[in-house]
């Protein structure tokens, strides 16, 4: 009983310590020949079908075409599902349109990774409220 | 009705239930579900600290705002106090209780519900200032906070004050278990006129293993070993208990009754509520059961919309737009001021309109015989938001634990994660329960508000008496209604910031 105890202390001061050292997770360090945007959207967001615009260029601002982009929305809430959206290959001007649902109103996380054709890859993060009406 | 009276005849009991019940009255039979409890706390602090920060995939967020708060209420509703039966928090305490030797009392002052009404105002109004529920490091450091508490408490005072006075999930699982079906009570109520040790409160600390004469031919059903067993902790006396509140289902009592006369009996969920004073008459065990109804309907309502309305509002009046203090008005307000206004307005007007003058009710008497009323339709409330948010969430905590695994190498179940998989109804369809949770609590709340009118003051003046508090239940449910007919957002009060932009 008693070393049940003193592993149940331990255990805790472990966890404790853990805290002092957070690891944030690391974004992947941004590729400067990918320049991804998210073009905004005129009107606030609302709960309903939803076209997300990204535009991805490389360094000398040229538009990059045949990529993959895929997006995530978390919630910022426990126990809500994630929502998937991706489009492939592009317009001449670099523009994807990815089709996507705000299944909820509230805070919503939105993490959108690009993929080149030739492999290379970058990621961004951004928050968006959603209204429910 | 006389104190004797049984819970049932012949008294059904929980533990004589095959294998569970033996298990449960074992020595350290509550270990069962503290180290599973345990282990679950320390999985979710260490994913809280070091996994991704994002609520909806992080265990701790998941586990302790989804699935904690479901099956609290749900277990609460179906069976009893489990929670505190299984309460990991306790575990660490019982180190603390033997490295502190014997200490002092805690204060003679703080031993009410004030300090855990205080505490449930405190926890409810950081959750909505921090978006606590956003945050797994919060989470996280919230268990911590848990633990740490306790264990302090421990080391300092004698007795366990921290699970009587102090806890807020203590002190909600107490008032919400006085509509459970299960309390602990006696089989045979002349076995304990005759008991000398009175075991189950002053608990058995004998240098050798205790065996009653009558028991010397046979097998005794309790043993003692040495190590003695403890008494009850909160300082209940098993045959005199009427009410579920302070009892945190240990079974100490029942481990410690040499007589094995301690049983956890099943009773009607309406039972103890309809019993007159089962709690005794004071300001503050009452005022719990009050103020939590009232924190149930100001907890929910900081998800709908128009909580960002009246914030905006009152910040556009105040000239501030500092979130925490709007926050702390609004919360103050809606529960604490406005439940204790009303509710001791309601018993006021009930005198007024329907006492005696030869034999005044005291206000407090009448505060205390109507507080049990708010119990139904608050655990309605509870259950209709928690239970929300557990049902159309329920099964995300399988990807998330998967992912846990995969991301500390564990590939045990495949790689491949269904992030898809989600609640096991969907909000519309939880809607109707929704509706029969707040409809059933509130019509329970009425009966049980009427039923103690007439036992009050007489049928002949019951309804006069009876009218404040239906007038007071009818709001309780149409503000209810209101705030689950909007749509929940799932968010922070973030919105406030770009307030005066
Ligand atoms: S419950 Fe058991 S220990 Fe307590 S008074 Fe009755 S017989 Fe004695
Ligand atoms: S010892 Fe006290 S708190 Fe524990 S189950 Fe018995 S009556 Fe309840
Ligand atoms: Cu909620």
């Amino acid at each position: 009983m008693t070393h049940l105890l003193r592993a149940a202390l331990l255990i805790l001061c472990a966890l404790i310590l853990a805290s002092c050292r957070q690891s944030a997770q690391p974004m992947p360090t941004p590729d400067p020949d990918i320049q991804l945007e998210w073009l905004p959207a005129d009107k606030p967001f609302r709960v309903g079908l939803d076209a997300l615009i990204f535009s991805l260029k490389n360094a000398r601002s040229e538009p990059i075409r045949g990529a993959l982009i895929e997006v995530r929305g978390d919630m910022n809430h426990a126990g809500m599902v994630p929502v998937n959206g991706m489009a492939e290959g592009g317009t001449d001007d670099g523009r994807y349109v990815v089709p996507f649902e705000w299944t909820m109103g509230g805070d919503w996380i939105l993490t959108v990774r690009a993929t080149l054709p030739d492999g290379r890859s970058t990621q961004r993060r951004y928050e968006v409220q959603v209204r429910a009406q | 009705m006389s104190r004797h009276t049984p819970l049932y005849q012949p008294p059904l009991d929980a533990l004589r239930a095959p294998l569970i019940g033996r298990l449960l009255k074992r020595r350290h039979g509550r270990l069962l579900l503290q180290i599973p409890l345990f282990l679950a706390a320390v999985l979710l602090t260490y994913d809280g600290f070091t996994g991704e920060q994002i609520a909806s995939r992080n265990l701790a967020t998941v586990g302790a705002w989804v699935h904690y708060r479901g099956l609290v209420i749900l277990a609460l509703l179906l069976a009893g106090n489990l929670f505190c039966m299984g309460c990991p928090f306790t575990l660490p305490r019982t180190l603390a209780k033997r490295l502190a030797g014997s200490g002092k009392r805690f204060p003679r002052l703080l031993r009410n519900k004030w300090l855990a009404i205080g505490g449930l105002f405190l926890i409810f109004w950081l959750y909505e200032v921090t978006d606590m529920w956003a945050s797994p490091l919060l989470t996280a450091w919230l268990i911590v906070a848990y633990f740490a508490a306790s264990f302090v408490l421990e080391l300092i005072f004698t007795e366990s004050p921290f699970c009587k006075y102090i806890c807020p999930l203590g002190a909600f699982n107490f008032a919400y278990s006085t509509l459970s079906p299960l309390q602990i009570g006696v089989r045979n109520a002349k076995t304990c006129q005759t008991c000398v040790g009175k075991e189950c409160i002053n608990g058995s600390y004998s240098a050798q293993p205790v065996i009653l004469p009558a028991q010397i031919s046979e097998r005794p059903p309790i043993q003692h070993d040495r190590r003695g067993v403890l008494g009850c902790g909160t300082l209940l006396y098993a045959p005199q208990i009427k009410s579920n509140m302070d009892c945190t289902f240990c079974l100490d009592c029942v481990r410690a009754c040499p007589h094995d006369n301690v049983i956890l009996g099943v009773r009607s969920p309406a039972r103890e509520l309809r019993q007159p004073h089962t709690l005794p008459k004071r300001w503050d065990v009452n005022f719990l059961l009050v103020a939590l109804a009232f924190m149930g309907i100001v907890n929910a309502f900081g998800m709908v919309p128009p909580v960002y309305a009246l914030l905006r509002d009152l910040a556009l009046a105040l000239g501030t737009n500092a979130e925490w203090l709007l926050l702390l008005i609004v919360f103050f307000v809606g529960s604490l001021a406005l439940p204790a206004l009303l509710s001791i307005g309601a018993a006021w007007l009930a005198n007024l309109l329907a006492g005696k003058q030869q034999r005044p009710h005291l206000l407090r008497h009448t505060f205390a015989a109507f507080a049990p009323a708010f119990v139904p339709i608050g655990a309605g409330i509870w259950a209709a938001h928690y239970g929300f948010h557990f049902i159309i969430g329920a099964l995300t905590i399988i990807p998330v634990l998967h992912n846990f695994l995969l991301d500390h190498g564990i590939g045990l179940f495949g790689t491949q994660v269904n992030w898809q998989l989600g609640g096991v109804a969907n909000a519309e369809q939880f809607a109707i329960v929704q509706v029969i949770l707040l409809i059933g609590g509130y019509f329970a709340s009425m009966m049980l508000a009427r039923r103690i009118a007439v036992r009050e003051y007489g049928v002949a003046r019951s309804q006069l008496a009876f009218l404040p508090y239906a007038l007071l239940f009818l709001a309780l449910l149409l503000a209810a209604f209101f705030i689950f007919s909007q749509p929940m957002e799932m968010r922070g009060t973030a919105e406030l910031d770009g307030l005066f932009h």
